[in-house]
């Protein structure tokens, strides 16, 4: 078990058998070794929580090979950032019609991405509840900064995203007039200016 | 009687102008058969791509300032699809290789891609796509695109020296550039790819006591280069994996047989190459390393000044 690793590991280069550890990211196994996918360090983490079956087995370390924050300049975001099933996404709103929002990711997890990704937050995934009254007229308009979760990689040009949740849905709106608004509750905004009441599908604040 | 009105000719004729013959002297080969060429190879000099590379070699001893191979790779990706693209559950992979027009010595190119050009970025799509992940990346586009600056000068084959190589070393250095490129792009690979070229060549006349009939056999030259002056029989060029032992790409050009019913022309070649290829894949590992470790460096705060020296490999 006591197997030391390369400093830096490159692609293809095996590093341990895969009767040892568990494989993460950045690795893949090959003729039972896992091997290096990417060139990084070489880490071994201790699984977070292990499952019950696992707990009687002796559990195993998982390898992964890990990019160094460090190794690109600081402008460049990191790669291999793609939206995944699951994955917490900020958006803006750039059109909607009454059957869905279509709206440009930028933001995937906690790392702003190079690209935008097209997505769409559908009438039915708008809210968990009384989904059959949800009007996307009053739930976002263009220009919204929403919060969602990514549900499905979708049809070929669109993600599908879901704002059903009560931490999920509009996070930074502005007034027809131009003003920021604040959220009041789940579904009402107030400018801040006038007061005018606005409807959105409000996230909670954190 | 003279003509006043025109200028006239000399009235007896004159004879034309002879220059010396320009002596076309071949290059005489100055490496050993089974000698690579010292590699140059950088990543991440192209701040708005991915990941990038450039790939040097220098030309043959006796011509220190002749033109070179150079050949510079950029990565972009993965990054979403034109929305007009079907959906695909892989990344794909576009390489795209283009000649600048300045690449060759003699004659200017043009910008328009032509059909060597779309010949070789496919052969090239060929060989990387197996070493990339493209499962990892579903919906999405990985483009590479190569730029060669400078070609060793032929591409143009002449027909009575034998085979051209120029082409062949142009797509394994390409193949070695890409794949450094997309390991400093941080794209998941299941392994790199390093290009590697072989030929078969005419022994030279004057090696040493050849004139029997049996020693007329070809001979087994690793890394040729166009301006070796070789008069190549025929040439191999693969894309290679060294860590899984596959190859991705093979491309022979001329004309390959059973030498005395013995030895297979094509497995030489393709030992040739692929031992070119593994010896070029330790090149490319300390290239994809070096920036690491100057991030690394960087991050402990203990980089000198001199640090990122070129790897560089003499074998």
């Amino acid at each position: 078990m006591a197997t030391t690793f390369p400093n830096i590991a490159i692609p293809g280069q095996p590093l341990a058998f895969a009767t040892s550890y568990t494989p993460g990211t950045g690795v893949h196994v090959f003729n039972d070794q896992i091997c290096a996918s990417i060139v990084g360090q070489p880490q071994l983490s201790t699984p977070a929580s292990p499952s019950r079956k696992e707990k009687d087995q002796e559990v195993k370390q998982v390898l992964s090979v890990l990019r160094p924050a460090s190794g690109k300049s600081e402008d460049v975001a990191l790669v291999n950032l793609l939206p995944q099933v699951g994955s917490m996404v900020l958006a803006r709103v750039t059109r909607i019609n009454p059957r869905q929002a279509t709206v440009e990711i930028f933001v995937v997890g906690d790392t702003v991405s190079n690209d935008e990704f097209q997505g769409i937050i559908r009438q039915q995934d708008v809210r968990a509840t009384e989904k059959d009254k949800v009007r996307i007229f009053s739930s976002f308009r263009p220009g919204d900064i929403v919060r969602a979760q990514v549900i499905s990689l979708g049809d070929q040009s669109n993600y599908y995203l879901s704002t059903a949740s009560n931490s999920l849905g509009v996070v930074v709106a502005h007034s027809d007039s131009g003003d920021p608004l604040h959220p009041l509750n789940w579904r009402q905004m107030a400018s801040s200016r006038t007061g005018a009441i606005e409807e959105r599908k409000v996230a909670k604040p954190i | 009687m003279t003509d006043r009105r025109r200028i006239n000719g000399p009235s007896e004729g004159t004879t034309p102008p002879v220059f010396a013959s320009a002596v076309v002297t071949k290059p005489t080969p100055t490496r050993a058969p089974d000698s690579l060429r010292k590699i140059f190879l950088k990543t991440s000099l192209t701040p708005p791509a991915t990941g990038s590379a450039f790939l040097e070699l220098p030309s043959p001893a006796p011509y220190p300032n002749s033109s070179t191979l150079k050949i510079t790779a950029s990565v972009y990706g993965p990054r979403p699809l034109p929305s007009s693209a079907a959906f695909s559950p892989h990344a794909r992979l576009t390489a795209e290789l283009k000649f600048a027009p300045f690449s060759t010595p003699h004659k200017r190119r043009g910008y328009v891609r032509d059909a060597v050009e779309r010949d070789l970025s496919v052969q090239l799509q060929n060989a990387l796509v197996k070493s990339i992940k493209t499962g990892a990346y579903p919906k999405s586009g990985i483009d590479v695109f190569i730029t060669v600056l400078d070609c060793e000068g032929g591409l143009d084959g002449d027909d009575d020296e034998g085979v051209e190589v120029g082409l062949m070393g142009v797509l394994a250095g390409a193949i070695t550039c890409a794949s450094a490129a997309v390991a400093d792009a941080g794209i998941e690979c299941v392994d790199l790819v390093s290009g590697g070229v072989a030929a078969l060549v005419k022994r030279p006349q004057n090696s040493d006591a050849m004139d029997t009939d049996g020693m007329n056999a070809p001979m087994l030259v690793l890394d040729p280069s166009p301006a070796d002056g070789y008069q190549i029989l025929s040439a191999a060029v693969v894309g290679y994996m060294a860590g899984r032992e596959e190859v991705t790409l093979l491309w022979t050009k001329g004309s390959v047989g059973i030498l005395d019913g013995e030895e297979d022309e094509l497995d030489l070649l393709m030992d040739g190459a692929i031992m070119t290829a593994t010896a070029v894949r330790l090149v490319l590992n300390e290239a994809v390393k070096e920036r690491m470790l100057l991030g690394l460096a960087r991050s402990k705060g203990k980089l000198k000044e001199d640090g990122g020296g070129d790897v560089a490999m003499s074998s």
